[in-house]
């Protein structure tokens, strides 16, 4: 497993996009500089040379034909976001990998089992973080937002230079949104803030059946930062994603040295599914990983296991706003 | 997308794994009694090899597993034959389907059975194979046998300690997989036969990844199937040719058509999709379909989406639900929405029922507001006239109360 990352995102972070010349990718590119980080190179194949400018901020970005020509003119890239269909995803991320790029984002979902898996192994031997595929993106309060968060205009609480001070929370804290819909994550943060409960990270996991960041491998950094209060996992049926985050809690509860045990926080989760398990084993639901079984990833396996890890399971997600008021 | 087993083997053979010999009767064939015993004669004198037990296992071309408890696998004599495939030809699937194809295989001397099958892993994200030296029916109960051995997607495997002789059987198995993206292979049972060296697959279940569909223009050559188990519906194809029409966003990729529904559904968003349908199955609202788009698609294509959603008769209202879109145009594709609305019979002036057609939408994200009033404007007259009844909610909105508006609507 992957050990001694550095934090998802860093004010200072220098990012590249992957297929910055396509529709999302250009967009994606208007939507980061807005949230305040510093976007300084893309890659699209063939249109080495070529600059896109943004004029909603004036700025100018050279285009490479390869992640190793962007790497080589700015070695202090540290994040790489890739806007390319998903019969492309394997062969830019490997690209990125193959430059040891720490953090690398993938937007496009359904990507093949195969490709993914390809990536995860070699990004593995690399100790190279991927969030995604199938993820909208990831955002920290005052930092920035990386992918398509929001569309450029989420949560007040995620714009460039906004600090948890400035909120009517008394103790100044926040609580983390982790979501493998990228709409789940935008439609919670924005009940949160219209409920002034600030939020200090946003994360899409993403919702294919095999992802490179799960809850579980988020928890450290997020047990550990002091701005985060409490987290909220918003779940679906399919895969083992929220019974490993929920494992990863137990092992911690049980390990009262842990220094991270004695930062063990709330998690509020809540689970969809319950028409999808009316439907025959197998069958996909809303996202590639949602995947119909009696065996595995069934909603009641989830909220047992996260109950006895002691989450607060709720029945909808504005209850989650009433169990944060409570603690905030 | 799950093959059937005769589909399956025809893989194992490409790469050179054995499966007994065999061959397969359509209901097209078995339909002539004649051609079917002449048919029947040749393949019975011609295939005899020497391990055979003189028995044949004739077994129904279906999309499902535990054939044998629902007598779908029935073994047979030289005599018996025809009887036992009529018969066969006579049921239905455990999706109510008919039988299409039986495949009849020679019955083979086994010495011993073994599990064998490779699948992804959620928990460890790897490949892993999955072995058991007790293969055969009820591995459901015999679960505690099965041991887990990881494997790379990256290279073939090198060593097979559990049993070293299968390790040609596995990196075959290892390349069918990869080479088709499959997302299981179950081999079960595979037998040691009795008189011959190797193994034999006498069973076998593969699924392919629909998502590496573009890069298999073979699989256009099987023959339609749903997630359902049953070819799909003529909707089903429809909303999965809008989606398929341009790269653009998905719309129509998931369409299931449901029984008894009043209303029509065009969720948006994976999460919100599944939480909208949640909604509605908590309120009693019965939906007609589910269908989702997502991913910024055109106006067109959820015109066309929408128009495949009302071509569904006797609906009492549309619910349009998606989540606070990120990237998504609210205004493009609510446009599309309204698009298909004007076109459909239930806006037009004959189908006037007593009861105004019920529309709740509930969208947020780029260009949400602007969008709203377009729709306002342009059902205006359908709304004043009360031909249509509409709720509009924002992303404010909790999305699970939407399944109660939508109810409310329809009272």
């Amino acid at each position: 497993m992957i050990t001694d990352l550095n934090p998802l995102l860093q004010k200072d972070s220098h990012i590249l996009i992957q297929g910055i010349t396509g529709k999302e990718g250009s967009k994606a590119l208007d939507w980061i500089l807005s949230s305040g980080l510093q976007v300084v190179a893309g890659v699209t194949p063939g249109k080495g040379g070529q600059i896109v400018y943004s004029e909603k901020h004036a700025k100018e970005i050279p285009v490479f034909d390869s992640v190793q020509e962007a790497v080589q003119k700015f070695p202090t890239i540290s994040i790489s976001t890739i806007y390319a269909p998903p019969q492309f995803v394997k062969n830019a991320a490997l690209e990125a990998i193959g430059q040891a790029i720490q953090t690398i984002h993938i937007f496009a979902e359904n990507v093949p089992t195969l490709d993914t898996l390809t990536i995860l192994e070699e990004a593995r031997q690399k100790n190279v973080r991927i969030v995604g595929p199938s993820s909208i993106g990831f955002a920290r309060t005052g930092i920035g937002a990386i992918g398509s968060m929001g569309g450029g205009s989420m949560s007040g609480y995620l714009q460039p230079n906004a600090t948890l001070d400035a909120n009517t929370t008394a103790n100044k804290k926040g609580v983390a949104i982790l979501s493998k819909s990228g709409g789940m994550a935008n439609t919670i943060a924005n009940y949160l803030t219209q409920h002034s409960i600030p939020q200090t990270y946003i994360i899409g996991i993403g919702g294919d059946r095999f992802i490179g960041t799960t809850y579980a491998d988020l928890l450290p950094e997020l047990l550990a930062d002091e701005q985060t209060a409490a987290i909220v996992v918003i779940g679906e049926i399919g895969g083992a994603y929220e019974e490993m985050l929920a494992q990863k809690m137990m092992q911690l509860s049980k390990n009262p040295k842990d220094t991270l045990t004695q930062k063990l926080k709330p998690v509020f989760a809540f689970i969809s599914g319950i028409f999808a398990e009316t439907l025959p084993q197998g069958v996909a639901f809303g996202h590639a990983g949602a995947i119909v079984s009696k065996s595995e990833g069934t909603r009641a396996g989830k909220i047992a296991a996260l109950k006895q890890a002691g989450a607060q399971v709720v029945a909808s997600p504005t209850e989650i706003v009433t169990a944060l008021q409570a603690i905030l | 997308m799950l093959l059937t087993e005769h589909e399956a083997k025809k893989l194992l053979v490409r790469a050179q794994l054995q499966v007994p010999d065999h061959f397969l009767i359509t209901h097209e064939l078995a339909s002539n009694e004649i051609e079917l015993l002449t048919y029947l004669q040749q393949q019975t004198t011609a295939s005899a090899i020497d391990n055979a037990d003189s028995r044949f296992y004739v077994k129904a071309q279906v999309l499902h597993g535990n054939r044998a408890e629902q007598g779908l696998v029935v073994s047979s004599t030289n005599q018996t034959l025809k009887e036992v495939i009529l018969s066969l030809f006579s049921k239905r699937d455990q999706h109510n389907q008919p039988i299409s194809a039986v495949l009849v295989e020679h019955g083979l001397k086994i010495k011993q059975s073994f599990y064998i099958a490779l699948r992804y892993d959620t928990v460890t994200r790897q490949l892993v194979c999955l072995y058991s030296e007790k293969g055969g029916t009820g591995m459901d109960e015999r679960g505690d046998t099965l041991q887990k051995i990881p494997l790379s997607v990256l290279e073939k495997p090198k060593t097979f300690t559990q049993k070293p002789e299968l390790l040609t059987t596995l990196q075959k198995l290892w390349q069918t997989f990869t080479e088709n993206d499959a997302s299981l292979i179950e081999i079960n049972p595979l037998a040691q036969v009795a008189t011959q060296d190797g193994f034999v697959c006498l069973d076998a279940k593969i699924e392919l990844e629909d998502s590496a569909r573009f890069r298999h223009s073979e699989w256009s050559e099987y023959p339609e199937r749903s997630a359902f188990g049953r070819p799909p519906t003529l909707l089903e194809k429809k909303a999965l040719q809008v989606s398929r029409s341009d790269h653009r966003g998905v719309a129509g990729e998931s369409f299931f058509e449901l029984p008894d529904g009043e209303i029509g559904v065009m969720a948006s968003g994976g999460g919100a999709s599944t939480l909208a349908m949640d909604a509605l199955l908590a309120v009693g609202v019965k939906p007609a379909n589910y269908t989702e788009y997502s991913g910024n698609p055109t106006r067109e294509k959820v015109h066309a989406l929408t128009t495949v959603v009302l071509s569904i008769p006797h609906l009492k209202g549309l619910y349009v639900v998606g989540s606070n879109a990120n990237f998504t145009d609210i205004y493009e594709t609510l446009a599309g929405v309204v698009d298909g609305l004007l076109e459909s019979t239930y806006l037009q002036p004959q189908a006037k029922s007593t009861k105004p057609f019920a529309i709740l939408v509930r969208r947020g994200g780029p260009r949400w507001q602007e969008a709203f009033e377009m729709v306002q404007e342009r059902l205006a007259g359908y709304i004043q006239s009360n031909q249509i009844k509409i709720k509009l909610c924002g992303p404010d909105f909790p999305l699970l109360d939407t399944a109660q508006e939508m109810k409310n609507l329809l009272a």
